[in-house]
């Protein structure tokens, strides 16, 4: 990745090559420094507002899965900024460590979990996050029209797509699985299509 | 499309397209056979989960809230063409959720201290297990069946709003509310203050009072419990807390008027 | 202890905030305080641009090296560079060897609380492709955000 990082002089160093010290700097981040709310009104409130919009799109299941996934986005061109200032870290150098910062650090702070990542492709370009809990869709049974077409929590994707474009990720998020479509396991899969370059002024090119 | 039917995934399973829904009283308890097709939708994992609130999630960072209210609102504007609707739309997303808090917390203070341990055995058994197969195998466990008496339904107003300034404020916000008044000037009306809204903090100051979602809240609550009503929210800085907010509680009449029996 | 003025630069190398507590506007020249500052953006963020630029090369590969402060003569730089692309610049007078505490702090605490989490502002302050690459002039106009910015600052500016 080229240039460009965040200032860690101040924040706690955290050498993102270490899986340990990672998940002890997050787990203090989420004990220490985060101001928490009841998970099942975070629950029960995106339930509401995914009914609200089947009810919206008259249950057009497809347009309901869009619409999460931009308002993911527009909540992931924040949350970033949220995320760096209160980690400190810089630019990762590998997709490698990007997932262990995605899987340990921001899913933590935020959702207090960890997803597990696996399933990478051979060139380090495709992998996969398992979520074994996931606090939007607690509570949650499909009812059978959506079963098929709706991705409950596809507003998950929507924010990395959006978090990861803004340190210049250029990414693909989708769903490939969903235990409340009876699949065995949640699986959301990331795909990194291209690195975009820094803008620089006009003119100095 | 037809209008289908959405139906419980329990352990009866939805005999492959034909019209049963769930449970069939014309018929009787019917034994799950094996299908030759795999049922449409496995049971949930839903069931086998426990209700106690130890078992659960307790907390998700406040960030990952406030991002999300704020998107949910930021949608409703758009969607919107007066403040007035956004209002309306917002106390229409909370309303569902009042709904199910009433039954949620009511179960919930049902249990008795000794369901807990109780309980903890069954959610390490079923946490290793975690299979997707819909008959609970701890039946006799159940959080449920632990419970002696479950509590009684709030009849008198001033019953069901302590509920709401106490157990449904601390549930949702973490402390009881500031204040529960009876308005000097109107017989119906109600006040619960809270001097630092929690879901609000982030929102700078604006026309469209976001605390509708919490109004919506309360309604549902107060609706489903029968005590109809219509709450409004009301931005009133007081000294040092400059969000300070009344929910300003309107009973209807008949809620009065069956109060003023004497049972 | 001087600080003589902040900047904020956006992922589309604009400067979307600036405020000046010393300069003076220059009467003789007949350029108001905004048009200079405007100017000054340009020739900070240019500097900043190119240090960065030489640093990355003088740096061995993996390891990086990120501009953290210029001294000139009068004057020091104190840069703070995020992830996502933002650079925010105090200029000091050069008893202070490191502001990068305050730096941080104006983005975590001020920067993230007003801005980032302010859904009826934007984030982005570039609304079209003509204002990227240092060609827009929007900026951070946020109440909260610019008297948060006065609040925190002001002390440490002495006259």
């Amino acid at each position: 990745m080229s240039s460009g990082s965040g200032n860690v002089q101040n924040g706690p160093a955290v050498s993102t090559s270490s899986k340990k010290s990672l998940r002890v700097f997050s787990d203090d981040i989420w004990k220490n420094k985060t101001a928490k709310i009841n998970a099942e009104l975070f629950t029960l409130t995106y339930g509401s507002i995914v009914s609200q919009l089947c009810t919206d799109f008259q249950r057009d299941f497809n347009k309901v899965n869009d619409q999460l996934f931009a308002m993911g986005y527009n909540i992931g061109l924040r949350l970033i900024e949220d995320f760096l200032a209160r980690t400190a870290l810089p630019r990762c150098d590998t997709l490698v460590k990007t997932s262990e910062v995605i899987s340990k650090c921001a899913f933590k702070i935020f959702l207090n979990m960890t997803p597990q990542v696996s399933n990478w492709s051979n060139n380090k370009d495709v992998f996969s996050l398992i979520l074994d809990e996931n606090p939007l869709s607690d509570f949650v049974e499909l009812p059978m029209d959506a079963s098929k077409e709706l991705w409950y929590s596809n507003i998950l994707c929507g924010v990395l797509k959006g978090a990861m474009e803004m340190v210049q990720l250029d990414c693909d998020v989708w769903f490939v699985s969903d235990v409340l479509r009876g699949d065995q396991h949640s699986e959301i899969r990331v795909k990194l299509n291209r690195i975009l370059k820094d803008e620089i002024p006009a003119g100095e090119d | 499309m037809t209008q289908k039917i959405i139906s419980p995934s329990t352990s009866v399973t939805q005999a492959a397209s034909t019209a049963s829904t769930g449970y069939d009283y014309t018929i009787g308890p019917q034994q799950t056979l094996p299908n030759e097709q795999p049922p449409p939708v496995l049971a949930s994992r839903l069931y086998n989960e426990s209700l106690h609130a130890k078992a659960r999630k307790a907390q998700v960072s406040l960030s990952a809230f406030a991002f999300l209210f704020q998107e949910m609102i930021s949608q409703t504007r758009k969607s919107s063409k007066s403040v007035a609707e956004i209002e309306s739309k917002l106390r229409g997303l909370g309303y569902p959720i009042g709904i199910r808090l009433l039954e949620l917390l009511n179960f919930r203070s049902s249990l008795t201290p000794g369901s807990r341990a109780f309980f903890n055995k069954a959610s390490s058994m079923s946490g290793s297990a975690q299979g997707s197969n819909g008959v609970s195998t701890q039946q006799e466990d159940s959080l449920a069946s632990t419970i002696t008496t479950m509590k009684r339904r709030d009849l008198r107003v001033l019953d069901i709003l302590q509920f709401i300034h106490g157990t449904v404020w601390q549930y949702l916000f973490d402390h009881v509310s500031d204040d529960l008044v009876k308005s000097s000037e109107r017989e119906n009306e109600y006040m619960i203050i809270d001097n630092l809204p929690l879901l609000t903090q982030f929102i700078g100051n604006n026309n469209v009072q976001c605390d509708s979602f919490v109004c919506g809240i309360i309604e549902g609550i107060l609706d489903s419990a029968c005590f109809p009503c219509s709450v409004t929210a009301h931005c009133m800085p007081e000294d040092k807390f400059d969000r300070r907010v009344v929910y300003l509680i309107k009973f209807d009449k008949d809620v009065l008027e069956r109060e003023a029996l004497r049972f | 202890m001087t600080i003589y003025s902040l900047w904020i630069f956006d992922r589309h190398c604009n400067c979307i905030f600036d405020r000046e507590w010393t300069l003076k506007s220059n009467q003789a020249s007949g350029t108001t305080n905004s048009k200079q500052n405007e100017d000054t953006a340009k020739l900070i963020y240019g500097m900043v641009f190119s240090l960065r630029s030489i640093a990355q090369k003088l740096s061995r590969n993996e390891s990086r090296n990120e501009i953290r402060t210029i001294a000139t003569g009068k004057y020091r730089a104190h840069i703070l560079c995020t992830a996502t692309g933002l650079w925010f610049v105090i200029l000091s007078d050069l008893k202070q060897e490191d502001l990068s505490h305050v730096l941080r702090y104006i983005y975590s605490e001020i920067y993230v609380n007003y801005v980032a989490n302010n859904w009826l502002g934007p984030i982005d302050f570039a609304e079209t492709e003509q204002e990227k690459r240092g060609q827009g002039t929007r900026k951070i106009t946020n109440r909260n955000f610019v008297r948060g910015i006065e609040q925190f600052l002001s002390p440490m500016v002495t006259r």
